[in-house]
């Protein structure tokens, strides 16, 4: 019997060969759509998850209370972690992260650079499950200058032989490590990116700063370790007066309410709402919107199917008829029917794979992943393959199984099949459904684009084309690289500060005069020709004059600061920093010096002759270049800065470059989102292709009587088009409100986003009315331009 | 085998009531060879899509083979259908999908035939039918009598106890109108009981009784000489 079925549902696809490849099409390419939606998905879910104490560990994060504002801040300082440890016994384990650093490795002679490189405790490897192929777990990075580097970087290194206990040189070649262990590459699921972890103690030795204070030297991340089942909230306050002691006296009286937050980790790569992540993260409406793509798409491809199979039942009502009365049950054709679809959607599922494998090179570009179809989990790919060919089918074929299983073979013979009614509600409902999918498809990719080409677009108060950024490790090396720049035309501005132009900066608690307690405010320190360089613009006052003498006592503010602060005359206004009051002599137009995701915060600007000692931040160099190609640039920074500062790395940052990397993220993904839409509209109106076509053939005979009495082709397709037109025009009363609601709330969750753009709900009826006219027309001239007389002979 | 008493049809919608059958008795023998006449309209085919349990009569009683189905199921229909009763159409009903073999196969498959047994039996009735060399053909590559042959084929391959053919000669010419006919009588002699619609007096000849319906009612049964005589008569 099944073979009969399988040889039947065969013959069928060959049979009916259009409305076969319009579903198999429909199908496939939805299948493929959530098949690659699912990887991805499955890929932002899974990060982190691999270790198998994930639930339990947190990230240390800093919340600022500030009356009006809140800032969550990941970076913590050397002590906090080893002193959580001691002090509360919740605490099992702790593991620092520095920032994440370029070095150079030196090797014969040269030295290659490393980019992604961390020092870390020895208990990375016992509460992190990554693989540490060679060396000891605990031991590995217990040592000063001991190293491990991941399989990768070793063989880069050591391709004939064995890294585990090699010594390598780093930084300007003089500090010699030790590989003490060689770990696999990190999982591309993973927010922690490694080629090379260096030992923490080898920081504590070497560091000249503050090691030991909860409120200097914050650039670590911290992670914990904690014990089961522990209450992550009342944690928190337990541990407040411990903060309060280490570290929230120095904001007393400035209205900073200062706690530890633990951030769980398996959160962060979705729900992260710090800016500084190493990694791309907070993707989580990423996640959702695409979610929502998927089954968009599958339901409407589901709704087609169902269409086209009960749309071309006509068809097959003879063959249903006799089966039935050469003995063929309701129960025994449900299942033959049902078989056909399982058959089908199999074949689709078969046609997805095939079309995945040739998507994700173009997926993984445009999200900047690394997918790959088989790296899914068995257990995952058949839950995918039996939802899609088996429940799936199921509930695709369930309609059609029991619709065609219920013709009665008398009718059939008689010829009274085409006066069900009822299935033609059915078919109606579901393309309501589509069109409303549909519209409010069209409706969020445009306010998609309309967002993504915003932040691509927006105005960012300075000009980041021609700007250059060189990282400095100390004041001495930058005046060095500043003061030979001088002997390059194309050099038209040239800066030192302790800011880099797009990014997290120093924060600090301020008290303005008048605004008491004060608030945080990001602060640094800059030469002369900072705003000049950076295409900045002055909007009141002056801009420094000398990096000495009473300018060291003066501070440039931007307007969010002044606002801030209620002043409405800011020039001559004073600003108290622990005790050291600065006077505002300039006021700045804001300009975006953090990712758009993010609002303009109180900023300030001191001179750079006034900036502490123990400051340890690094310098940057911000090079304003014109008439040269930006390449060409950097070819002669780079061989500039290794004749001048040969031991020391070069890194740098084309600002332009980086802000192009920010919003490519967005643009691809918008362009994606594009994508999908795009298909689910296609599928969406292959079912309305096959419908208007099964309504074609079905009223060829209303058709022709109407043209007998009188009728124009014109009337008859306006009558026909009217009949879909009528459910686009319903269903943009559900979809228009639907996609307004939630677009705003999508929108809502930026700091800067475009206002809903009302008219792209005309735009989305407009275009769904016109591109169903097309189709509906297209398949019904054919029908209706048919010889009157030739139908009803036919009839 | 077949007995109706008072069996009545009728087809309701919502402002019109159509009496189809209106009380029809008769009985019909095993191994008989029956033709219903009448003209359009006269409730032919209802009365043999009753008695071929296609469909359920509205009032009245029918025994087939000594059971009383007026009141099955569909289910309860279906099972009796497969079993007892092979159909012939006016067109055919083949499934165009299908070639011959899978056509005149199809009654086997819902019997549960093994894949073996079937190719026996379809072979057999082929060879019989004169239409093996055709086995792999389509139905839109035969002639009409070819296709009505397969049909009838189709209708024996499962040796059911009677074979309802309505107006089976109504789509070809004479010629093969006859062969049809010679193969239903020849099924008929060979003990298989037919019961078939028909507009034609020629086609008719070749039964033993005629059931002559006028508005759903009975109004002559005669034996198929007399008619013949009185047809000739007048």
């Amino acid at each position: 019997m099944i073979i009969h079925y399988l040889l039947t549902a065969i013959k069928h696809f060959r049979t009916q060969w259009s409305f076969s490849m319009i579903n198999l099409f429909g199908l496939a390419t939805a299948m493929a759509v959530c098949l690659l939606i699912v990887l991805y998905v499955y890929r932002e879910l899974s990060y982190d998850r691999f270790h198998a104490e994930a639930d339990n560990i947190y990230r240390v994060s800093v919340h600022f209370d500030m009356q009006d504002n809140e800032i969550y801040e990941n970076w913590t300082s050397p002590p906090m972690g080893p002193d959580l440890l001691e002090a509360f016994p919740e605490v099992i384990n702790q593991v620092r992260l520095s920032g994440r650093q370029a070095v150079n490795l030196w090797q014969d002679g040269s030295f290659r650079t490393i980019n992604r490189t961390y020092f870390a405790d020895n208990t990375f490897f016992e509460i992190f499950c990554f693989d540490l192929l060679h060396g000891h777990p605990v031991k590995a990075l217990a040592e000063p200058y001991s190293l491990v580097v991941t399989e990768s970087l070793a063989k880069q290194l050591f391709p004939e032989g064995d890294a585990l206990g090699k010594v390598v040189r780093l930084d300007d070649g003089e500090r010699h490590y030790v590989i003490t262990g060689v770990a696999a590459d990190s999982p591309p699921n993973s927010h922690i990116q490694f080629d090379m972890l260096r030992s923490f103690s080898t920081l504590m030795e070497e560091s000249r700063s503050n090691m030991t204070s909860w409120g200097a030297n914050m650039g670590f991340q911290t992670y914990l370790l904690m014990a089961e089942g522990i209450d992550i909230l009342q944690f928190e306050k337990k541990t407040e007066p411990l903060t309060y002691e280490k570290l929230n006296y120095q904001f007393e009286g400035m209205g900073v309410h200062l706690t530890l937050h633990y951030f769980p980790m398996k959160d962060i790569r979705l729900r992260s709402p710090f800016s500084s992540e190493a990694e791309e993260a907070g993707t989580i409406w990423k996640v959702w919107l695409f979610s929502t793509v998927a089954l968009f798409v599958l339901f409407i491809a589901g709704f087609n199917y169902v269409n086209l199979c009960v749309a071309m039942s006509g068809k097959r009502a003879k063959e249903i008829g006799v089966r039935k009365v050469l003995g063929a049950n309701r129960a025994s054709l449900r299942k033959q029917l049902y078989f056909e679809t399982l058959f089908f959607t199999t074949l689709s599922f078969a046609c997805a794979i095939l079309l995945v494998e040739l998507m994700l090179p173009f997926f993984n570009g445009m999200l900047n992943t690394t997918l790959e179809l088989f790296s899914m989990p068995w257990w995952l790919f058949l839950f995918v393959f039996l939802f899609f060919a088996g429940f799936f089918g199921f509930l695709a074929g369930m309609y059609p199984a029991w619709y065609m299983s219920s013709f009665q073979p008398v009718k059939i013979m008689k010829g009274e099949f085409w006066s069900r009614p009822g299935s033609f509600q059915l078919k109606s409902l579901l393309m309501f459904l589509q069109f409303i999918i549909s519209m409010a498809l069209i409706i969020c990719t445009l306010v998609v684009f309309l967002q993504v080409r915003y932040f691509y677009t927006k105005d960012l108060g300075f000009e980041p084309e021609g700007l250059i950024a060189v990282r400095a490790e100390n004041r001495e090396d930058a005046d060095l690289f500043h003061q030979v720049m001088d002997a390059y035309p194309w050099v038209v501005s040239k800066s030192i500060s302790t800011s880099f132009p797009i990014g997290a900066s120093y924060m600090e608690g301020i008290l303005p005069e008048g605004a008491e307690p004060g608030f945080l405010a990001h602060r640094f320190w800059a030469d002369l020709n900072y705003f000049e360089t950076l295409g900045g613009s002055l909007k009141e006052g002056r801009l420094f004059t000398r990096e000495d003498g009473l300018e060291t006592s003066n501070v440039i503010v931007n307007e969010t600061l002044v606002k801030k602060a209620g002043w409405t005359s800011p020039l001559g206004k004073t600003i108290d920093r622990s005790g050291i009051t600065y006077t505002v002599t300039g006021v700045v137009h804001d300009y975006h010096f953090r990712s758009l995701h993010h609002e303009i915060e109180p900023r300030m600007m001191n001179v750079l002759g006034a900036r502490p000692a123990h400051f340890t931040h690094p310098f940057w160099l911000l090079i304003r270049y014109e008439g040269v190609h930006g390449g060409d640039v950097i070819l002669a920074l780079q061989e500039e800065w290794t004749s001048v500062l040969p031991d020391k790395t070069f890194y740098y940052t084309s600002v332009s470059q980086l802000l192009d990397q920010q919003f490519a993220n967005e643009r691809n993904f918008g362009w994606l989102f594009f994508t999908f839409a795009t298909v689910a509209i296609i599928i969406a109106m292959l079912g309305v292709l096959g419908l208007s076509s099964f309504a074609a053939q079905k009223s060829q005979k209303e058709s022709a009587i109407r043209k007998v009495m009188g009728a124009s082709v014109r009337n008859i397709l306006f009558r026909m088009s009217g009949a879909f037109l009528k459910w686009v025009v319903l269903a943009s009363i559900v979809a228009l409100p639907l996609a307004y609601w939630y677009m705003e709330k999508w929108l809502a969750g930026f700091a800067y986003a475009v206002p809903f753009p009302y008219w792209t709900m005309v735009v989305s009826v407009v275009a769904m009315v016109m591109v169903v006219l097309a189709v509906v027309t297209s398949q019904s001239i054919r029908a209706v331009r048919k010889n009157p007389a030739d139908v009803l002979k036919a009839e | 085998m077949i007995k109706t008493i008072e069996l009545t049809k009728v087809f309701r919608t919502e402002e019109v009531e159509t009496t189809a059958l209106n009380k029809v008795s008769f009985e019909i023998r095993e191994g008989e060879f029956v033709a219903i006449m009448g003209p359009s309209g006269c409730g032919k085919s209802t009365l043999l899509n009753i008695l071929g349990l296609l469909d359920n009569p509205t009032g009245g009683q029918y025994n087939f083979l000594d059971k009383e189905v007026s009141g099955y199921s569909e289910k309860q229909r279906a099972n009796l259908r497969k079993r007892n009763i092979g159909f012939v159409f006016q067109n055919f009903n083949l499934i165009d999908e299908l070639s011959v073999f899978e056509n005149v196969e199809l009654p086997l498959i819902y019997l549960g035939y093994s894949a073996s047994e079937r190719k026996k039996r379809v072979e057999e009735v082929l060879e019989q039918m004169q239409i093996m060399h055709r086995k792999n053909h389509f139905p839109l590559q035969l002639s009409g009598g070819q296709q009505q042959r397969v049909a009838v084929c189709r209708a024996v391959v499962a040796k059911p106890h009677i074979i309802l053919a309505d107006e089976p000669t109504g789509n070809l010419d004479s010629t093969h109108g006859d062969e049809v006919m010679n193969m239903l009588e020849t099924l008929n002699k060979n003990g298989t009981t037919i019961i078939m619609v028909t507009h034609s007096q020629r086609d008719a000849s070749y039964s033993q009784r005629i059931i002559r319906l006028f508005d759903g009612q009975i109004v002559t049964e005669d034996k198929t000489t007399e008619f013949v005589l009185t047809a000739a008569a007048q």
